[in-house]
This record gives structure tokens, sequence and C-alpha cells, in this order.
């Protein structure tokens, strides 16, 4: 009896892992392995592949076309850059043209006013130097009657003789030549 | 033997069901079986409803579980492997789930039965061998012999190769069934000295805090295992399954 018992007790003990075959309940622990296993296979390869395998190929195709659309950005944000910056340099050389344009103008005008000022004006001079010198000779020339007349008006009036005409006239030339040399 | 801590690994039945005489009853093995492929299934699908290019958290976790494995295939087997890419991906979310929740309280580690794990390592054993033949024929062969092999080795390395073939159902099952048994007794006996030292009065409540603090860590060490062992179990599938595709090492 004793020894049937002990018999009973190692059947009861140890692992139940290792008792499966003994008690039946691997058939069960397979089967419900195989059901579950099938169900889950059948999700993954059926529902949950699919749809992450098709999100990352769209995350990819999506990513490499942001990056081209991003490149083409920038090749036409550089060429209307480029265009911009030749239409400032072809401003900028135009306005200094015109610029340059306008300073000869403005020096060719000045030049031609400032001569025709300088011709008019050293006109007018000689004009009035001519018209001065005439006066002189003319008062140079009426000198000598006017002094030949005072004088022998003084001789007459001083000395009380009646002195020739041609006798004065002669003594002022002489004194007035004197005083010119002088 | 209430408090014996491989009671959590005993298989209870639920409600029995005979097919062909054959015991398939519902126990709580199916029932984590179940609960874990139901969370899963829910995990993967509600994670990828929106399958957004600009991912949320969920379809993140998903995208990421499928980059990892996708790598792995990739490095581990090449392109070729992609063909079983839906059989290795259900296999490491399925081990993973299964370890994982173990983990939970009052729950049952499926993994922690050596008839699960020898039933998946078979299938995987024999597909791989029938792969192998199937792609190389009788070339296959040429796995239990390694070129640059001296003549008067070969015998012996063809035998120890060809055991080492016919051992990997084993080892690929016992390797996970160990693990997981190993640490769910550790946390279990851990877990029974807190018990009774905190039953042995106010000196043994103070000491009681020794196992629990050991009980914390095995926990996260046994979070690590479930996830490692996943990771082993699958990628020695992606090794084999290698070894069936190019068998010349």
């Amino acid at each position: 009896m004793a020894n049937a018992n002990t018999e009973v007790a190692q059947d009861q003990g140890g692992l139940p892992q290792l008792n499966v075959i003994a008690d039946g309940t691997y058939t069960n622990q397979i089967a419900w392995l195989l059901l579950t296993f099938l169900f889950l296979f059948f999700v993954v390869s059926r529902i949950v592949l699919p749809r992450v395998t098709k999100v990352l190929g769209e995350r990819e195709e999506n990513v490499a076309n942001n990056l081209d659309t991003a490149e083409r950005l920038k090749n036409e944000a550089e060429e209307v850059k480029a265009a911009y910056e030749a239409a400032v340099a072809d401003a900028r050389k135009k306005a200094q043209e015109i610029v340059l344009g306008a300073k000869d103008t403005i020096q060719a005008d000045i030049a031609k006013a400032q001569s025709e000022l300088d011709a008019t004006l050293g006109a007018k001079a000689e004009e009035a130097e001519a018209r001065i010198m005439k006066a002189r000779d003319e008062a140079l020339a009426g000198i000598d009657t006017v002094a030949a007349e005072v004088a022998s008006e003084m001789v007459a009036k001083l000395a009380g003789v009646e002195a020739k005409e041609k006798t004065v006239a002669d003594a002022v030339k002489a004194a007035l030549d004197t005083a010119k040399g002088a | 033997m209430a408090h014996s801590p491989i009671e959590q690994f005993d298989v209870k039945p639920i409600a029995h069901f005979e097919i062909a005489g054959i015991d398939v009853s519902f126990t709580n093995s199916s029932l984590w079986m179940v609960l874990v492929v139901a969370f899963m299934s829910f995990f993967l699908i509600w994670g990828t409803r929106k399958n957004a290019t600009v991912p949320g958290r969920m379809q993140v976790m998903v995208e990421l579980m499928y980059s990892f494995i996708a790598g792995m295939i990739k490095d581990n087997v090449g392109k070729e492997g992609k063909q079983y890419f839906p059989f290795i991906f259900t296999l490491f979310v399925f081990i993973l789930g299964l370890n994982l929740a173990g983990m939970l309280p009052y729950s049952f580690t499926v993994t922690s039965h050596i008839a699960v794990n020898f039933a998946m390592a078979i299938f995987i054993f024999l597909g791989v061998t029938l792969i192998g033949f199937i792609k190389n024929g009788a070339g296959y062969l040429k796995l239990f012999a390694p070129s640059g092999v001296p003549g008067w080795l070969l015998p012996l390395i063809v035998a120890i190769e060809v055991i080492s073939y016919c051992t990997r159902p084993i080892s690929l099952s016992v390797r996970l069934f160990a693990n997981m048994l190993a640490g769910h007794i550790m946390m279990k006996v851990f877990a029974g000295f807190i018990v009774s030292m905190a039953a042995a009065g106010a000196a043994g409540m103070l000491g009681a805090i020794a196992p629990f603090a050991i009980n914390v860590l095995l926990t996260g060490l046994e979070i690590l295992v479930a996830c490692l062992q996943a990771y082993v179990f699958t990628i020695l599938t992606c090794i084999y399954l290698n070894d069936a595709m190019h068998p010349s090492h």
C-alpha cells in the first residue's frame, strides 16, 4: 500500500510540464497553439503587414517627392535671384550712364554760356576803351588851342602885349612838348 | 502543495472538448493564448488603422516592430528571406506576447510549457529542412560537410554536424522553456519567502524587505528575459532559415 501511495504522489508531483503526456494536456495545448497562431498569422499577413508596407512605401515616396520639390524650388529661387541681380546691375549701369551724360551736357552748356559771356564782355570792353581813347585824343587835340588862347589872353592882360598868334602857338607847343617829355 | 512554486504551471481545464477522441479542452493555457492573440491583433490592427504618413504613437510601435523584424531577416537571411517575413513576424509577436503576459500576476505562462515550445520548434525544424531540400536538393547535405575540412576529419565533423542539426528543435524549445520556467519559479520562491517571513512577526516583517527587494529586481530581469527569449527564438529561426537558403558555410 505504501508503495502505491508514493507512486501516486510522484505522479502528481514534479514539473507539470513534464507530465503533459501522462495527463494528456499536450494535445489541447498544441491544438490551441495551432488555432491561435494561425489566427495571428492571418491577421499579420493579411491585414497588418500589407498596411505597414504600404505606409512605409508611401512615406518614402513622400519624402523623396518633398526633397525633389525642395530642390526644384531652390533652383527656381536661385534663378530668380540671378535675374534680379542682373537687373539691378543693369539698372545701376544705365543710371551711371545717364548721370555721366547729364554731367557732360551741363558742362558743355556751362562752357558755351561762359564763352559767349566772355565774348560779349570783351567786345563791350574794347568798345568802351575805344570810346575813352577817342575822347582822350579829342581832349588832347583841343588842349593846344585852349592853352594858346589862355596864354595870349594872359600875355595881353599881364604884359599888355598883343602877341602874334603864331608865336603863342609855337611857345605853347614847345611848353606842352616839354611837359609831355617830362 | 498549496503554495508550491510549480503550481503556477498546472494546466487546468476550463471547458472540456474532444475532437475525434483527442482532448482539445479549453484550458488556462488556451485562455492566455487567446487573450494574447486577441490583444496583439487588436494592437496591430488598431495601431495601423489610420495608416498615416505621419504616424501616431501606436503606429510608430507597430512600424518599429516591422522594421526590427525586417532588419533581422535582411541581416540574417538576406533578400530571399522576405517571403517568410509574415511567419517570422507572427512568431516574434506571438512569443513576445505570451512571455510578457506571463509577467502579469495570476496569469499563465504558455511558453513555460515544453509541449507548446517543442511544437513550434519541431514545426520550424521540419519546415526549414523541407525548404532546404526544395531549394538546394541534395546540395543541402553540404551543410553537414563544411568546405576546407581535412578528409580524415570529415567523418567526425559530419557526425557532429548531423547531431547538432537534429538537436536544434530540442535546444530551441528547451531554451525558451527553461528560461521561462526558472524565472517564474524563482519569483514564486522569493514571493513565498516574503509571505512566510512576514508571518513570523515584526522582525520577520522587517526581514521580508530583502526578498521583496530581490523580487522587484527579478521582475525587471524577467521582463528583460521575456523580450530577450522572444528575440532569441526568432533570430535562431532566421539563422536556420539562412542555412536552408545558403547551405554552404
